[in-house]
């Protein structure tokens, strides 16, 4: 595996990381990130000294409004056959305890997976403030920020009352059995536990996607052989807050114990 | 009449958009089967009103989500054949195996961004019987669209053969495809063909988004009418609402990609992106639903 990461704050006021990946066959990559958290625009306060003629100082206090998080995130993985790779990239809406949701300025994750060279899995994920959002915090940098303010949805309304969304990505033979166990899963529920709402994973017990803590899509990658499924998936997960999706990370994730060492997501 | 001139186009137009045109978009509810028996946006409401503003802001947020997720794969076939179609001018040789391979790798591209399983299903559903009835059913193609049209097709006949034969690994070479294209492959998805295609036929690029966009909604208003949210009637004045709306998602898209492509984005276009994640992941969870009227 021959990782490559950057991070930069350049001038501009956009914070970006980039990762390059290589994964050598039977080689395995584990991304387990904690959760990214984009902030809203805040208030800065400052306070300039002043010298005015009659020598007395004088404090002058100005406030100015910064522009909320603009943060990029460029993840290119690529496999060779016979890798494995465990990636988890998972964002919130914002720090939720002070009243923030979907007000950052900009979230942009690109991530590319491939295998041999060929592209699996492509998630060009961009979240902007939209209309009335972040209303005081101008941001004139972006040329996709400009053109926000058409958009008919705002972000808050399209996320719902989800506020954290979370992309898990499995691949490798060395994976097959968490792959299976994942995919098992997401299987679809019985007539009886829709109805009763008494039997199956959490995020099938709830009468309702209003009503549930989770709701995943799953997303088979590589093509299985003579009827099975094939050795990668990618699952989506939204959570009604952050804890949910931890938890489910937490148990779909627990055989990875083995492989780096401990339980991921179980001491945060 | 030249096979191409104006007033024919606008005749082909008609046609690609008619509902009777056997590509199976009515098969597709955008993930309003799963957004109604999962009660969201209040399509279950008894209160008709509330039940047709849920129905609004679906429809709006489907347009905007395959307005940024797909549009770009529409836009970028479209020009990439018309780049073909000028390669075509100058020679014949040779140019066949640039087209086919242009297309295959936006294929591949809308491949990897579609995320759901319903999702890809759709898309390669119709971009399979639109590729199908376009092959042999549309005579002014010229004879080298023709001939991509075939190539096309066998490429993805070749991967069908793959799969059936249940070995992969084995990977032999597509069937009917020359040798040195046989590391393509392709599933054929919707919207890389309907880019194409509109191109070969004439159409132009802002009318080839916008004619995307009212398939979405076309076939977004059927599915609401066989699944009981509104009447026929109450469909064709709420389609009529959202064109205004369908139209300022279109000039957004544009705006952006012109503003991209003069500041070089991918390949002088706007690059996809996925603003939607939530109803992303309610299109995923079609594929859940214990009984269901819709593919997808």
């Amino acid at each position: 595996m021959r990782p490559h990461l950057g991070a930069s704050s350049a001038r501009s006021g956009v914070t970006r990381q980039t990762l390059t990946a290589t994964v050598a066959p039977s080689a395995t990559l584990a991304l387990l990130p904690d959760f990214l958290t984009c902030f809203r625009c805040v208030k800065v306060r400052k306070i300039v000294p002043l010298l005015v003629p009659d020598s007395k100082l004088f404090f002058s206090v100005s406030f100015s409004h910064k522009s909320g998080a603009d943060y990029e995130q460029s993840q290119e993985i690529r496999m060779l056959r016979g890798g494995n790779l465990v990636l988890v990239d998972w964002y919130t809406s914002g720090r939720m305890g002070r009243g923030e949701s979907w007000v950052f300025h900009r979230l942009s994750s690109n991530t590319r997976v491939y295998m041999d060279g060929q592209l699996l899995l492509w998630e060009p994920l961009l979240l902007e403030g939209g209309k009335g959002e972040g209303a005081t915090c101008s941001k004139p940098s972006s040329a996709s920020a400009s053109s926000s303010s058409s958009r008919l949805t705002a972000l808050a309304t399209r996320m719902g009352s989800y506020h954290c969304f979370c992309l898990l990505v499995l691949i490798g033979p060395r994976l097959a059995d968490l792959i299976q166990q994942v995919s098992r899963s997401q299987g679809r529920p019985t007539f009886q536990a829709w109805e009763r709402g008494a039997a199956g994973p959490a995020e099938h017990r709830a009468q309702s996607l209003g009503d549930s803590a989770c709701v995943s899509s799953l997303c088979h990658l590589i093509d299985g052989t003579q009827g099975k499924k094939g050795q990668g998936l990618a699952l989506k997960i939204a959570g009604k807050a952050t804890e949910d999706v931890r938890q489910l990370l937490k148990s779909f994730l627990a055989p990875l114990a083995s492989v780096v060492g401990t339980e991921p997501y179980s001491g945060m | 009449m030249e096979s191409n001139s104006p007033s024919t186009v606008s005749w082909v137009i008609w046609q690609l958009l008619d509902s009777n045109l056997p590509t199976g978009g009515f098969a597709h509810s955008y993930g309003l089967e799963a957004a109604l028996q999962l009660k969201y946006f209040d399509l279950q409401s008894v209160d008709e009103e509330i039940r047709v503003t849920g129905l609004l802001a679906f429809a709006r947020q489907t347009m905007e989500q395959q307005a940024s997720l797909l549009l770009p794969m529409v836009s970028a076939a479209h020009h990439a054949a018309k780049d073909a179609t000028a390669l075509l001018k100058c020679t014949d040789a040779g140019s066949s195996v640039s087209m086919v391979s242009r297309w295959a790798t936006l294929d591949k591209e809308c491949h990897a961004l579609i995320t759901t399983e319903g999702g890809r299903r759709a898309s390669t559903a119709q971009g399979l019987a639109l590729l199908r009835l376009a092959c042999d059913n549309i005579p002014s193609l010229s004879s080298q669209h023709c001939q991509w049209l075939r190539t096309a097709r066998d490429l993805i006949r070749g991967r069908v053969g793959d799969r059936h034969r249940g070995d992969a690994a084995g990977a032999s070479e597509p069937l009917g495809v020359p040798h040195h294209m046989s590391i393509l492959s392709a599933r054929g998805h919707q919207a890389p063909v309907f880019g194409w295609l509109c191109q070969a036929l004439g159409v132009d690029a802002v009318t080839c988004v916008r004619m995307f966009c009212y398939l979405v909604l076309r076939d977004l208003m059927a599915a609401a009418t066989r699944l009981g949210l509104v009447g026929p009637l109450a469909a064709v004045r709420l389609q009529m609402t959202l064109y205004e709306d369908a139209e300022a998602v279109v000039g957004r898209f544009l705006e952006q990609e012109a503003s991209e492509r003069a500041t070089g984005g991918k390949e002088g276009g706007r690059g996809p992106r996925q603003e939607n994640p939530l109803l992303d992941i309610l299109q995923g969870a079609h594929e859940k639903l214990y009984s269901r009227l819709f593919i997808s």
